[in-house]
């Protein structure tokens, strides 16, 4: 992947060549394929994909929670895993934070006691105040006062601070998320990602971070690495994901995309031009040098498509098509607009609350489809 | 050879080898203890005068005694699972998901029966329910009377085959319901709740959903219920005989004790019988059990919605009472009123009520011997081997796989050995040369050990099944070795389910028959052996006392063990410093 030229940072976790694979008795199942990370100083990596895909593996490999099969871990360049060395140090040695998705807080313990615990398992020496430290974590995260109680007493969400309490009391080189908030509301989610961030810029720490979803992943991440089958298929920031996904499982992943099949006329080194069913289009920057004759998919997400009435805003050079309205789904701050095109194909349209309002498509009426300036993505095979 | 530099820090912390050799010499132990006499039974009965010989086999197998025992044995136990599984499983619906509970007694109300040594609750029914002196036999006589029924009072002894049922339900009962209850606490309550909204009454949602949702656990269930009534001893022991109705384990009991020289050699034979027997079924319950899941301590807490039960809610609580009632007060109240008379009779006259039975009791050294015995030993005991099982278990759970599996099975085994064969085997095998433990309290401990481990482990297993396995990886994580996350994390989740196996084991213990029969002598009673010499003497009034001395030490022991480990998580874990 190509990245901005910036001043070489250190390396918190640097991950080569990692292979899982599962053995039960009828067959085998590669959990992760030959992954190269590197997360960097105050980074946070998020690994994105859906269930099975091998994002938590991967965490709980750098964790010592498994052990690959092959590849090598190493964390603050220090190596933690080296199949080749043979190497496996447990996950006491790795000095790591961690949220767990059950939060996983000791419930015999009271919330001082889980927060501290970290801080007493390490050298004396390098333990300092451990009532300052807690009270001051616990402060930070809006847990103070609750020191007392149990888990059992506190609601998802401050539990679920206790954990992040706990994961940054250390000041661990890295620490690890697997998926801590897919337990709470969608409000409290929402809060959670807030603090996390305002946290992030406060402490600087390093993390991998696992999720589903890709609103949070898209959020909190500085790299995002989209995962499929094992693999990491993408890994740029969020904004290079989203508007340049590098094909259909990525783009499709990590927001709606219009997609249709297309085939390659004619291609240079910065652009080519693409036909399908209702038209030929001309695709900018496409993600690889393309050849004519090679078949594939053209996308476009739905918010860069503006609607027009038949004939109107002639002037403007974007590509258009003439489609028929099939519905309108209001969804409050947008509309979603469905239009069959006229050729074949269908193409979905989000119009924010304001353009919609003041001129509202009508079913089955004509109407133009405008793709705005460089927004057609050529999305591979 | 390679070339690589040491990092001694980095590979292979020293503290895991330690552990590693606490635990080698824990199961060395515990082999030792188990297949020791396992072995010397196999080679006895196989092998008696070193070489195969089968004439002992036949010798044995064809008593006609013997296949009226073996008859009796698979008619009680197939009954008594086709009443108390359908029972039991009911209980447990009804507390587990239905409003007629209340509050957290109710859970306990069920398993309270087991809290009581089998043998005190036979003896209590004895009290009760025989034909001229029980205290239930005249009034019920008299009511069925009154409904026109002229009823010889024989026809409503517990000396019969409906007593013997009777008690092995009842016996039975809490097995099931321990079973059944943890399924339904980790079943998923919107299937219920599914059931009721597409119109299913609240019966048949129990028929149709939540008993097919739980079957793994009614199997399971099941299988342990005819494997218990297998084994039973006491029941049998203080009712068939009366009734003339004998089973196996009764049977092998004479061969050993009514037989002159014993016929250790049949008794071995038919151990080895049951042995494999049992072990099948075992098998097929481990089976079963396996592909049951477990409800799982976690972060979070699920309340499920209860089914309201409407007008049916009391009738349901009074059954729960009537069963409590049944299994518990009466059969320790028939005791008590039995203990404070001077000789057992059905007519209770206030004034003639008094200790002296206890005085007597307490004044020979033998009783007081037994006594302390038995405390003594049950304490030990059942502390070593809940700690074992609780070791064992967490080293299970944290090796996983094939060493976890082959850990189960050891220390389930002696569960398939009826404990009166194995207590033969610990006394053939350490009992003389090269031991000479014959008569020392050691013997009897040794084979509680081994015979009791099954319970505890299965006990512990669920314990530790039970601490969400993140909670344990979340202590590694920050920074604890394994010695550490074991004593912080581990042990304290763990130690309400220990404790609760604790005083379990303890009330068997308690009132252990088996291998006080054979194990225990004039040189080291133990209660077990007390209540076979009173009750072979007919000293009835002695029995009740020593039966209320076993039921309220029970009773104090188990509840002062369940509120020491409370599961409130009120208590420090250590987290706070070293």
């Amino acid at each position: 992947m190509l990245k901005e030229p910036t001043a070489p940072k250190t390396v918190a976790v640097q991950i080569r060549g990692l292979r899982k694979v599962y053995r039960s008795r009828a067959r085998s199942v590669v959990g992760v394929d030959h992954v190269d990370l590197d997360v960097a100083a105050g980074e946070l990596v998020v690994l994105l994909g859906p269930s099975g895909c091998g994002k938590t593996t991967l965490l709980r490999s750098v964790a010592g929670l498994e052990t690959p099969d092959e590849g090598e871990i190493s964390i603050d360049g220090r190596v933690v895993f080296s199949a080749s060395r043979k190497r496996a140090l447990p996950p006491e040695d790795r000095h790591l934070g961690m949220m767990f998705q059950s939060y996983a807080l000791w419930p015999h313990m009271t919330v001082f006691q889980n927060v501290a615990y970290p801080l007493s398992s390490m050298d004396p020496s390098l333990r300092g105040d451990v009532r300052a430290r807690v009270h001051d974590v616990c402060t930070r995260l809006g847990v103070a006062g609750f020191e007392e109680r149990f888990p059992s007493e506190l609601s998802g969400g401050q539990q679920q601070r206790v954990a992040l309490a706990r994961a940054l009391i250390g000041k661990p080189s890295v620490i690890l998320f697997d998926e801590p908030l897919s337990n709470v509301d969608a409000k409290v989610r929402r809060r959670l990602r807030q603090q996390l961030r305002d946290l992030k810029h406060e402490t600087n720490f390093s993390g991998i971070y696992v999720t589903h979803d890709q609103e949070e992943a898209m959020e909190l991440a500085d790299t995002l690495a989209v995962m499929e089958s094992g693999k990491i298929r993408q890994l740029a920031s969020s904004r290079e994901v989203y508007q340049r996904p590098n094909g259909l499982y990525v783009a499709g992943f990590v927001g709606e995309v219009n997609h249709w099949p297309a085939e390659v006329v004619e291609a240079n080194e910065t652009s080519a031009l693409v036909r399908t069913g209702f038209g030929t289009f001309r695709v900018e920057n496409p993600p690889e040098v393309l050849s004519p004759g090679r078949t594939g998919t053209l996308g476009v997400r739905p918010e860069r498509v503006s609607l027009a009435t038949p004939g109107a805003d002639a002037a403007s050079a974007d590509p258009r098509v003439r489609g028929r309205v099939k519905e309108v789904v209001f969804l409050g701050a947008r509309c979603e607009v469905r239009v069959d095109i006229d050729g074949g194909g269908e193409l979905m349209a989000w119009l924010f609350e304001a353009v919609s309002h003041r001129s509202p498509p009508v079913v089955g009426a004509q109407i133009d489809a405008i793709f705005e300036a460089t927004s057609l993505q050529w999305l591979g095979p | 050879m390679t070339a690589t530099v040491a990092e001694p820090n980095e590979i292979a912390p020293p503290r895991y080898r330690a552990i590693t050799f606490v635990v080698g010499a824990i199961v060395a132990a515990v082999l030792a203890v188990i297949f020791l006499p396992l072995a010397t039974i196999l080679q006895r009965a196989l092998l008696p005068n070193g070489a195969l010989d089968l004439s002992l086999w036949a010798a044995t197998l064809s008593q006609p005694d013997l296949h009226y025992a073996i008859r009796n044995t698979l008619i009680l136990a197939v009954v008594t699972t086709v009443i108390a599984v359908p029972v039991g499983v009911f209980f447990a619906w009804l507390v587990e998901r239905t409003d007629a509970r209340w509050g957290a007694l109710s859970r306990l109300l069920p398993v309270i029966p087991l809290l009581l040594p089998p043998v005190a609750m036979t003896i209590g029914w004895l009290f009760l329910a025989d034909p001229r002196a029980g205290f239930l036999a005249a009034p019920m006589q008299t009511a069925f009377r009154a409904m026109g029924l002229d009823i010889d009072p024989s026809a409503l002894a517990v000396q019969s085959w409906g007593g013997l049922i009777l008690l092995y339900v009842l016996f039975s009962v809490p097995h099931v319901y321990v079973v059944a209850a943890a399924a339904f606490s980790s079943l998923d309550p919107s299937l219920e709740e599914a059931a009721r909204i597409f119109g299913k009454g609240r019966l048949k949602c129990f028929l149709s959903v939540s008993m097919p949702a739980i079957r793994h656990a009614i199997g399971s269930a099941s299988l342990l219920c005819i494997i218990s009534s297998f084994g039973l001893y006491s029941i049998p022991a203080l009712l068939g005989t009366a009734a003339r109705i004998d089973v196996l384990s009764v049977y092998i009991y004479r061969l050993l004790n009514a037989a002159y020289p014993p016929k250790i050699g049949q008794a071995v034979v038919l151990g080895v019988l049951l042995i494999v027997t049992i072990g099948l079924l075992w098998l097929a319950q481990r089976r079963i059990a396996a592909s049951t899941g477990h409800a799982q301590i976690g972060g979070m807490g699920i309340r499920p919605n209860r089914i309201a039960l409407g007008a049916w809610r009391w009738p349901a609580r009074i059954m729960l009472l009537l069963y409590v009632a049944l299994t518990s007060i009466l059969p320790l109240l028939a005791l008590f009123v039995v203990s404070l008379q001077q000789f057992w009779r059905p007519l209770v006259r206030l004034d003639q009520l008094s200790f002296e039975n206890f005085f007597e009791f307490w004044s020979t050294a033998q009783s007081r011997a037994a006594i302390v015995n038995s405390s003594l030993l049950a304490v030990l005991t059942t502390t070593c081997v809940v700690l074992i099982a609780g070791v064992l278990a967490i080293v299970g759970k944290n090796v996983g796989g094939k060493w976890e599996k082959w850990l189960g099975v050891l220390t389930k085994t002696p569960s398939a050995i009826p404990h009166i064969v194995f207590a033969v085997g610990v006394l053939v095998t350490f009992g003389f040369a090269p031991f000479f433990l014959n008569g020392t309290w050691f013997i009897i401990f040794l084979c509680y050990v081994a015979v009791f481990l099954p319970q505890a482990s299965i006990a512990a297993e669920a314990a530790v099944q039970q601490v969400g396995g993140q909670l344990v990886e979340a202590s590694r994580i920050f920074g604890a070795r394994p010695g550490r996350t074991f004593w912080t994390v581990q042990l304290p989740l763990i130690l309400p389910g220990l404790a609760a196996g604790w005083a379990l084991i303890f009330t068997l213990v308690v009132g252990e028959l088996n291998a006080a029969a054979i194990l225990a002598g004039p040189r080291n009673p133990v209660i077990g052996y007390l209540i076979l010499s009173l009750f072979d003497n007919g000293t009835y009034s002695q029995l009740a006392a020593l039966g209320s001395i076993i039921g309220v030490v029970s009773g104090i022991t188990v509840f002062a063990a369940l509120m020491f480990a409370r599961p409130r998580f009120s208590s420090s874990g250590g987290g706070g410093g070293d």
